[in-house]
């Protein structure tokens, strides 16, 4: 049983760094190209 | 092996269920600090710890943590592996009143929130796919061992006769030192300019800091592992360190900022419980104003001087957890007697100077194996999956490039 479990968890690992897509970096809709401002700094801020 | 209390176990089974709180809470903590086009990416990063290292802790991170020494008392064994032999009944070394299984579920909280705290240091710019290799390479060779050395009873830190309470060195020495490594290796943003500007949302970050502080009686008077004076003064000790803490540091900023910043008190707060941990079931509420007083100055400036460095620690997780970690270590050792607890050790004010030098020796060492691992496992996973996402994916955010969802509408 542990090994079965094992194997299912190794499966799933392998999934994400082989198998699962490289998400694509090219989509940039106007909601997420904002000229936001950057890096929020603790002290600065507090 | 002793029978079960029926106190002692459900103030563990309730304490792990508070801890289990502090990992969303910190996903709100963290999320409130970034900017809106990656809220939802280092939200994540605290929400999918709680499945990863939920699934591996039972499968083999208890067991290289707790399970019988496998040798130098550096590691555990396999003897437990997949909770083989891990079950209702108490254990024979850990926790004598309650289950086996709670022991290790409450546990397993902790190993949770460790790599999560880390999060903090690479936030928008990480590759998702990184972060899950380095989670759980991290949580295997860095969190693991650590735990062994200090908790396990024939950890070679345990041995020496270390006092960590509930996880000063094991949590967040270890965690905000490995921030530090990562935010070098993974370099500054793009764009970083100064002055930085606010958070995209400070309520979603002191609701987070609220649930932290909630959880965190948990994390500590939950450490005594029964329902007893000890636990008591665990609560009564965090609190009071939270409360000295989040004044101390709103009142530094009113005086070097110009207002009393609801953000600083937020983060105060969390540097007064990270402080308090090592030290909460060994010192007297006394002592914890003294800890969350002296906490608040420390890591205030070290946020400071990390402002003035290069290093892009996002959101200051050295500056609280490794800074703070540190000071919580050191002030055990100070701080410390055996008039409120006759489990634990006198420290430097009850005549024992050489616990202080304990600590010190355990702090330092931790700290250097939790640097030099997460720069080889950094290395590791930058050549199996580069560990940085493009920069036209940084620009756009990675909830987008990574996650193919927003947060909030146009």
């Amino acid at each position: 049983m542990i090994i079965a479990a094992l194997v299912a968890f190794g499966a799933l690992l392998v999934c994400w760094l082989l198998a699962a897509p490289e998400p694509d970096a090219g989509r940039q809709p106007a909601a997420a190209a904002t000229a936001e401002p950057i890096a929020p700094d603790l002290v600065q801020a507090a | 092996m002793g029978t079960v209390n029926s106190g002692d176990t459900a103030w563990v089974l309730v304490s792990t269920a508070l801890v289990m709180l502090m990992t969303p809470g910190l996903a709100l903590f963290y999320g409130g600090l970034v900017r809106r086009k990656n809220v939802l990416s280092t939200i994540m990063h605290s929400f999918f710890m709680l499945g990863l290292v939920s699934v591996t802790w039972v499968l083999w991170g208890y067991s290289l943590a707790f399970a019988p020494d496998a040798g130098f008392g550096l590691i555990g064994g396999l003897d437990w592996v997949g909770l083989e032999g891990v079950t209702g009944a108490p254990s024979g070394t850990y926790a004598p009143a309650i289950p086996h299984l709670a022991f290790m579920a409450f546990q397993m909280m902790f190993a949770i929130i460790t790599p999560a705290l880390i999060t903090g240091a690479f936030a928008e710019r990480k590759r998702f796919k990184a972060f899950v290799l380095f989670s759980v390479l991290w949580s295997t060779l860095v969190y693991a061992p650590i735990a062994h050395w200090v908790w396990a009873p024939d950890g070679w830190l345990a041995g020496l006769g270390i006092l960590d309470f509930a996880g000063g060195t094991v949590v967040h020495l270890s965690s905000g030192v490995a921030a530090l490594v990562a935010a070098l290796v993974v370099g500054r943003r793009l764009g970083l300019v100064r002055p930085a500007t606010e958070p995209h949302d400070v309520p979603m970050t002191v609701l987070g800091a609220g649930l932290l502080w909630f959880g965190w009686f948990g994390f500590n008077a939950g450490s005594a592992l029964g329902a007893n004076g000890v636990a008591a003064t665990a609560l009564v000790t965090t609190n009071t360190a939270a409360a000295m803490a989040a004044l101390t540091w709103v009142t530094i900023s009113w005086l070097h900022r110009g207002t009393p910043s609801v953000i600083g008190a937020a983060i105060g707060a969390v540097a007064g419980l990270v402080a308090i941990t090592p030290a909460a079931g060994f010192v007297t509420p006394a002592a914890a104003i003294l800890i969350g007083f002296g906490v608040s100055i420390v890591c205030y400036g070290a946020s400071l001087l990390r402002l003035r460095s290069r290093v892009d620690d996002a959101l200051d997780v050295f500056a609280v957890h490794g800074v703070g970690g540190a000071f919580g270590a050191v002030a055990t050792g100070v701080f410390a007697t055996t008039a409120v607890n006759a489990a634990g050790r006198d420290g430097l004010l009850a005549g024992q100077a050489g616990q202080l030098l304990i600590q010190l020796t355990g702090a330092a060492a931790v700290a250097v194996y939790s640097a030099l691992m997460t720069a080889g496992i950094l290395a590791l996973v930058n050549l199996l999956v580069r560990i940085r996402v493009p920069d036209e994916a940084e620009t756009a955010g990675l909830d987008l490039a990574q996650h193919g969802e927003v947060a909030y509408g146009a």
